[in-house]
């Protein structure tokens, strides 16, 4: 039996996060001992990469070594606001990108199957229910979530909080930009504040709450750069690996760790693009929609090593907000919420595709639409029309970002290399 | 200049000899358990009936679901281009195929080129495929072959409301059990695989001339019940099933030249 195996029927049949945590000291380990060494020939192809390994693992460690600290957030939510009160946050959805990642996801969701998860509720949400429910996650100080990017978040966080017994922070987050929503928005983020002081028992400190809009504007401006480096040259990065930038955007916006490694991933693709590199060989620029699939799979690798096209833009990895202004904090966290490009109108994912196709020079585009996930698979034929307007292919793949019990490999390379012949 | 093209489906593998581009010999084989050995047998296959060699061949593509397990031909080409290449060839006046296999089913819509521009595949279940077929023949306890003549014998059907083969066969069943005569429980199964691939001709977007190409452009009900549907004459050629492989066995002529 290998390895992976025996370590997934380990913590299945006896979840326990005393022991996840010294699992993941030992792939920590494992990572600081492998080498980070030139573009395609080492298991890290650079510093940044293996910096990447090195934060989100240690980030997870920190969260099975002091439970007490920690706090389970819902993508995208105020993430800042927890790193300024000193607490580790962490996206429950990203959790669940990295139980398929380990395969625990089919086993996981059979087990949701029988405690009435219906199996028409996105697998994110059931993955993450279920890796609370099984034990593998360790109890957090309270859990907080955002209606902005998906309503079923309320639901799903209403149970892990209730099995936990711990208070959950709920933002309800309007479908319009304007000055009352904002209000609104603001209000809420103000109160949770006091909320959060209540369960602490620590006042938020203006200093804590300037150190973090401060990483999190760092981390802006270097992803900034990072977009503009990848939107000017010839492929500097696979997109398989930029997409894995969610697993930072879902926790560690706001903290230092964050802000270090998009900078560290700046100066990584400054230095390829002055040395003029030329290593990926991807002939057709691909911008890709909305998340991949996190489960083991070679379809990434497949179309941009094999098949000769590269991922150059990320919608996952858009710098869709402004950045923060301590001067009006509570505001400035509302308005960055609610400029996600999934709250609100359609018009705003239309316009973010017609910027990219023009500034990065685009020649085709990708929609991986995840199973149940309305706020990205509703509109696909208004996408479709509007990448159409520039007479340039688009594909939509539909899929499940974490339950690989539907997923056959050769459907999916047949669409991506009749996709490609289409390209020419 | 001697070509060819084969399309090795989940049902059936078809291989196309061309002869400076003009067709020289077809064989349509099952495609049984192993893909590889389905290649391997109908190139033996064809080497005999035509005394051509392997060394006489210029240039092959494979095409179709096993198209990367074979250890014979050159280059592999999706089977969204060569139907697309094979039904053009035929027609260049076509713009849309719509492809019905044994496991899935697609629409192509095509070049003034004979190139693919754009393409939806069924996803990942049965429905509107020639497997359902199958199921539900055996279900009604007649042949395949049979299930298109049946149905073109008459008018009227019942709803079958079920999309799902599983669901749809236990249906069929209670139809049997309740008196319905099998013309019209089988003229209600082709106007659901109909009604299925309607939805995907519209979504890629409706452009005819249209040919239906695939094992299931043998089923003269499916052609009638699709026709209804789409509101739209239908081209059907006279060997369906080896449209794959003749567009692949030209790709293969193109890169030759």
């Amino acid at each position: 039996m290998s390895l992976e195996k025996r370590v997934k029927q380990m913590l299945l049949a006896n979840p326990d996060p005393g022991k996840i945590k010294k699992g993941i000291s030992l792939v920590l380990l494992k990572i600081f001992l492998t080498p980070a060494g030139r573009f395609g020939t080492r298991a890290f192809g650079s510093r940044s990469e293996k910096k990447l390994s090195l934060i989100l693992y240690n980030h997870a460690r920190r969260i099975f070594k002091s439970p007490h600290s920690s706090v389970f957030i819902s993508l995208f939510g105020p993430i800042e606001l927890v790193h300024a009160f000193n607490l580790l946050p962490f996206s429950l959805e990203m959790l669940s990108a990295v139980a398929a990642s380990m395969s625990l996801a089919p086993d996981l969701l059979a087990r949701a199957e029988k405690e009435w998860l219906s199996s028409d509720f996105c697998s994110f949400h059931r993955t993450y229910i279920e890796l609370a429910r099984t034990g593998l996650l360790p109890k957090p100080l309270f859990c907080m979530a955002t209606s902005h990017t998906c309503d079923g978040t309320f639901k799903s966080f209403s149970q892990v909080s209730e099995y936990f017994s711990t208070p959950l922070i709920f933002f309800d987050t309007p479908y319009h930009l304007d000055m009352n929503a904002v209000k609104y928005l603001a209000r809420q983020i103000e109160s949770a504040v006091h909320t959060i002081e209540e369960i602490t028992g620590r006042s938020l400190q203006v200093s804590d709450l300037e150190r973090a809009f401060q990483n999190s504007n760092r981390a802006r401006k270097a992803l900034l750069d990072i977009n503009n480096l990848k939107r000017h040259h010839t492929p500097l990065i696979y997109g398989e690996e930029s997409l894995l930038f969610v697993l930072v955007i879902g926790s560690l916006l706001g903290s230092r760790a964050g802000a270090s490694l998009y900078k560290a991933y700046m100066e990584e693709l400054k230095k390829r693009a002055d040395a003029r590199f030329n290593k990926i060989n991807g002939k057709k620029r691909i911008l890709w929609l909305h998340l991949k699939p996190f489960f083991p799979n070679t379809l990434m690798k497949y179309l941009e090593r094999d098949l000769g096209a590269v991922i150059v833009a990320e919608e996952i990895n858009s710098v869709y907000w402004e950045e923060l202004n301590i001067h009006n904090p509570w505001e400035s966290l509302a308005k960055k919420l609610m400029s996600n490009l999934w709250v609100g109108s359609i018009e705003k994912r239309l316009n973010y595709i017609r910027r990219t196709i023009e500034d990065y020079q685009i020649d085709g585009v990708i929609h991986f639409s995840h199973w149940g996930c309305r706020q990205s698979n509703g509109a696909v034929r208004l996408i479709k029309d509007t990448v159409m307007e520039y007479g340039i292919p688009f594909l939509n793949l539909d899929g499940d970002c974490i339950d690989s019990r539907n997923y056959s490999e050769a459907q999916y390379i047949t669409r991506l290399e009749g996709f490609m012949e289409i390209l020419g | 200049m001697i070509t060819a093209g084969i399309d090795i489906g989940s049902v059936s593998t078809e291989m196309v000899v061309l002869k400076e581009g003009v067709l020289y010999h077809s064989i349509v084989m099952d495609t049984g358990p192993n893909s590889k050995s389905a290649v391997e047998k109908v190139f033996s296959t064809a080497c005999i009936e035509t005394g051509l060699k392997s060394g006489d061949f210029d240039f092959i593509v494979t095409t179709g679901y096993g198209r990367k397990s074979t250890g014979i031909g050159h280059k592999t080409v999706t089977e969204l281009s060569c139907h697309a290449r094979g039904a053009w060839h035929l027609n260049n006046d076509v713009r849309m195929v719509i492809d019905i296999g044994g496991q899935d089913s697609k629409v192509i819509k095509v070049s003034e080129e004979g190139k693919s521009l754009d393409f939806l595949m069924n996803e990942k279940c049965a429905a509107g495929t020639g497997r359902f077929l199958e199921v539900m023949a055996r279900a009604l306890e007649v042949s395949i072959e049979e299930l298109g003549e049946i149905a073109v014998s008459g008018e009227g059907s019942v709803e079958i409301s079920s999309m799902c083969t599983v669901f749809a066969e236990s249906e069929v069943v209670s139809l049997i059990a309740e008196g319905h005569s099998k013309a019209i429980i089988i003229r209600g199964l082709m106007n659901s695989i109909a009604s299925r691939i309607t939805g995907m001709v519209h979504r890629v977007g409706m452009s005819p001339p249209l040919m239906l190409t695939g094992g299931v452009a043998k089923n003269r009900g499916v052609i009638r019940a699709l026709e209804e549907k789409l509101g739209s004459s239908i081209l059907v050629p006279a060997n369906p099933q080896i449209i794959g492989a003749i567009g692949a066995a030209l790709i293969a002529m193109d890169e030759c030249c």
